[in-house]
């Protein structure tokens, strides 16, 4: 037993790996500076100071080096040929991403390096003129164009114009020819040597290394938008979203489960009619639409004073020095619509899925010699029976969490409970990765450890489960 | 026993035995209604004629906006002397028609300042003053068009992945070393081409025409596959855990929640219809291959299969020809389940304002639109049964369909 456990954990590990590759790749595809999120966008035009510009660049290479965004993004890589094995090291992103659509269409690295850079000098000695004459932004204009270009079409338009220009700035626009020359040059490389891949070996020191080693230490880094960790953000939200989750849960299970007995033991009865039909219909409900319409018809005086049962904002705050009595009529009285929304297809679901069980359990043979051997009918239901045609919703039970937790998301908006699903939206709506991904691997293990107890769980019940196992264990 | 299904006969007395069922017609009448809504919605819902007579001239302007020769401007005033006769679509607005007479949510009941009874918002209107029933149609559209693409590529993936797991399971595969060698470099290469063609190919440095690259490249794997089919590797062969792979691929999808997952990618990529069904494709796979695995377990114990390999008919064959189509009615059952779910996730998602874009009115963002309003009951109940019935409808008929294919 205890191997056999030992062993379905260390079936997890793959797993988590996987899970958490997964939501690596994903985060890498969030769009927008990650560093740029941390310290403030700030824009740059003619009348930029290119001091301030410097200082802007120091400060993003040191909030880079701190968050670990100047590693590169893997262990290893693989890259076109003719790509420099420290492409990652451009700093800041919006350049390593021009330098990288540079690469892909002009092939030669060190041309692209020094094209760029004689740019950039260009740029600097431009705006460090003192006396600025009339057309002056139109050049500085051109120059920042040219700094963005990809295409031929383009980058050689802007060359011949800037030519033009040269007269009237000689000293700042002198290396016009040798970025010309460059560029003649790039022109003429041929590209088939990026068709090639190229292997890249980068060591521990990257950003998914850093990323998993803070997340096992239950670092997840810091939000973006106000500079708390994720991790206070969340657990001040975990709470809230795990009362709703599991009283729906206790709730479903019980309410499930009787409804499920009572349907598949008085098949005749007109509750079980009724409720048979009624259940496929409530499966449908979605429980956004449910909760919306408990919003709209009993939370408002619009109907009449009588509809105005419940409050519709939060979970509830307690008054000091109240009573547990209050405390606890304070917080059923918050949870009673959300859980009800979430509740009814939960309900359906399993008293459903135990009508089926138990009925196909009644019928075998074995039930039917108890009830002859006579052994009262609700001793057999309940010893019997409903032992055995339960096994199936225990296996339901590890997809229930998930499910639950993704739905809650929306009822946590609508009735504006501060849960984790609120704060995943939040999250989102305001781009802030960090929370999202953390609320996603926390989400994911959450899942996986229910998986693991439904696997515990069966195992402690089903005696032929618990069996094989040592029957393997003594072969 | 289950006999085999690939026949149309089997099919024709499926429908036939469905068709007794009073809660299948009706579920099927819903789900035909909802994809006539769907693919006229132009000519159910929309603010210029269906038919015109414009200076003599007869004019179909639904049909010029959907072929793109639309002759007219959005100023054109229908009501000119130009036009001498025009008929009007049963709804005269189109999902995002501002109609500022009646904005600031006109109930369905309440007087609205309107020309005549013909340009009644009969389910009322929002905010801004557009017409809730037009919206439905549009979300009708919106629906059908995610969730039968969604769930199309989500079948695809996994009836293929199942098949193929519960087919071979962890011991049939038997492939001579060099095969496995081969075809893991291909692959490789193949999945390394796809990335770098795309921007070889490219103007500016962004990737371009990339679904038609991967499109021949998975054509020219096939190919490469059934070519060295055809050689001789040597005797020497290894036994691929086939199952044992999927099976795992499937237990990671399924370790994060489905919605979240969703809700997450969704966010990720910029907003727009195509997005959101592949998204639903990507996520609701696991499921699929999970049924579909354990009906070919089931289809692997039958004689027939016995029989066709003991004939020596090469595995690819008797999977593509007798396997899957045994399986693909099992697996219209999760299918239809899926459906309904494709369809809540796609409401859902558009609820909380991730994956469509702005102009795009679906059931979800309707219902959305009350949570600045909460007395705007019409926003509510409306599209809220919309999306109820069709969950329904789907969800019935996977129930009946998995009744009568056990009876049968």
């Amino acid at each position: 037993m205890k191997r056999y456990l030992l062993r379905r954990l260390l079936y997890f590990v793959p797993t988590l790996v996987l899970v958490s590759l997964i939501t690596f790749g994903l985060s890498r595809l969030a769009p927008g500076d990650p560093v740029e999120s941390i310290i403030g966008i700030s824009v740059f035009d003619e009348e930029t100071n290119p001091d301030d510009e410097k200082l802007r660049l120091e400060e993003y290479a040191r909030a880079a080096a701190e968050y670990h965004y100047d590693c590169p993004p893997f262990y290893f890589a693989i890259i076109p040929q003719n790509y420099p094995d420290t492409l990652y090291k451009i700093q800041p992103l919006s350049n390593r991403k021009h330098v990288t659509r540079l690469l892909r269409k002009y092939d030669d690295w060190s041309k692209i390096v020094s094209f760029t850079q004689e740019i950039a000098k260009m740029r600097t000695a431009l705006l460090q003129i003192p006396q600025k004459p009339a057309n002056y932004s139109a050049t500085i204009e051109r120059v920042n164009r040219l700094s963005l270009a990809i295409d031929n079409t383009t980058i050689s338009a802007l060359l011949s114009s800037l030519k033009k220009d040269q007269d009237a700035y000689p000293k700042a626009l002198a290396n016009i020819d040798k970025i010309d020359a460059l560029f003649q040059q790039m022109q003429q490389t041929h590209r088939l040597r990026m068709l090639i891949p190229k292997w890249v070996w980068y060591g521990f020191d990257n950003q998914y290394h850093h990323w998993v080693s803070g997340v096992l230490r239950g670092n997840f880094g810091l939000s973006v938008i106000d500079k708390k960790p994720v991790m206070t953000k969340i657990w001040a939200t975990l709470p809230n979203t795990l009362w709703l989750n599991l009283t729906t849960l206790v709730v479903g299970l019980i309410f499930g489960i009787l409804s499920g007995i009572l349907m598949a033991i008085h098949p005749q009865k007109w509750y079980s009619k009724l409720a048979r039909t009624k259940m496929y219909a409530w499966l449908a409900i979605p429980s956004f639409w449910l909760a919306s319409l408990l919003v709209i018809f009993f939370t408002t005086n619009d109907y009449g004073a009588w509809t105005n049962l419940f409050p519709s904002n939060g979970l509830g705050h307690f008054p000091q020095g109240a009573t547990l009595f209050q405390r606890v009529f304070i917080r059923m009285s918050h949870l009673f619509l959300p859980v009800m929304s979430l509740a009814i297809p939960l309900i359906a679901t399993l008293a459903l899925q135990m009508r089926r069980s138990l009925a196909a359990e009644m019928k075998k043979p074995y039930i039917k010699t108890a009830i002859l051997k006579g052994i009262p009918l609700r001793q057999v239901i309940w010893r019997h029976g409903v032992k055995n045609a339960i096994f199936p919703i225990v296996t339901l039970f590890g997809n229930i969490l998930p499910a639950l937790i993704g739905g809650s998301v929306a009822i946590e908006l609508i009735f504006n409970i501060p849960g984790m699903g609120h704060l995943l939206l939040q999250s989102i709506y305001g781009k802030d990765w960090p929370v999202v991904f953390a609320v996603l691997v926390i989400t994911a293990i959450l899942t996986i450890l229910s998986l693991l107890l439904t696997d515990i769980l069966y195992t402690k019940l089903d005696p032929r489960v618990r069996l094989n196992h040592q029957k393997s264990r003594h072969e | 026993m289950s006999k085999p299904q690939n026949s149309p006969r089997f099919w024709r007395k499926l429908l036939h035995r469905l068709n007794q069922h009073r809660v299948f017609r009706l579920a099927k009448a819903w789900m035909l209604f909802l994809a006539f809504v769907a693919i006229f919605a132009n000519f159910i819902a929309n603010d210029v004629p269906i038919f015109c007579r414009y200076n003599g001239d007869i004019q179909f302007p639904v049909i010029q906006q959907a072929l793109g020769n639309y002759q007219f401007n959005k100023t054109t005033d229908w009501n000119a002397p130009q036009f001498s006769s025009k008929l009007m679509p049963l709804i005269p607005y189109q999902a995002n028609t501002i109609d500022p007479l009646n904005s600031h949510f006109k109930s369905p009941f309440g007087s609205q300042q309107i020309a005549s009874w013909r340009y009644r918002h009969w389910l009322g209107t929002d905010q801004i003053g557009r017409d809730v029933l037009a919206g439905m149609v549009s979300g009708a559209r919106v629906s059908v068009v995610i969730s039968f693409l969604g769930i199309g590529i989500a079948a695809i993936i996994g009836i293929l992945l199942g098949s193929l797991s519960g087919y071979f399971g962890d011991y049939r595969l038997r492939w001579p070393v060099w095969r496995i060698v081969l075809s893991i470099i291909s692959a490789l290469l193949v999945a390394w081409l796809a990335y770098i063609l795309p921007l070889y190919f490219s103007e500016n440095g962004q990737p371009a025409h990339r679904l038609t690259i991967l499109f021949f490249l998975l054509l020219s794997y096939i190919l490469l596959q059934i070519v060295m089919h055809r050689i001789p590797f040597g005797k020497k062969r290894i036994t691929l855990p086939v199952d044992l792979l999927i099976m795992r691929g499937v237990e990671v999808f399924s370790a994060i929640p489905k919605l979240l997952l969703l809700l997450v990618i969704s966010a990720l990529f910029p907003p727009s219809i195509y997005t959101v069904a592949v998204v639903i494709g990507i996520t609701f796979w696991p499921t699929i291959t999970r049924f579909t695995r354990g009906e070919m377990l089931k289809i692997r114990a039958q004689e027939y299969l016995a029989s066709a390999e003991m004939q020596n008919i090469p595995h690819w064959k008797i999977l593509l020809r007798h396997a899957i189509p045994n399986a693909v009615g099992p697996a219209m059952i999760v299918i239809m389940l899926g459906l309904g779910n494709a369809i809540l996730a796609e409401s859902f998602l558009s609820f909380l304002g991730i994956g469509l874009p702005p102009d795009v009115v679906s059931w979800g963002k309707l219902l959305a639109a009350a949570r600045t309003n909460i007395s705007a009951w019409w926003l509510v109940l409306f599209p809220g049964l919309g999306i109820f019935f069709t969950i329904y409808s789907a969800n019935r008929i996977g129930e009946l369909l998995l009744e009568e294919l056990k009876a049968g």
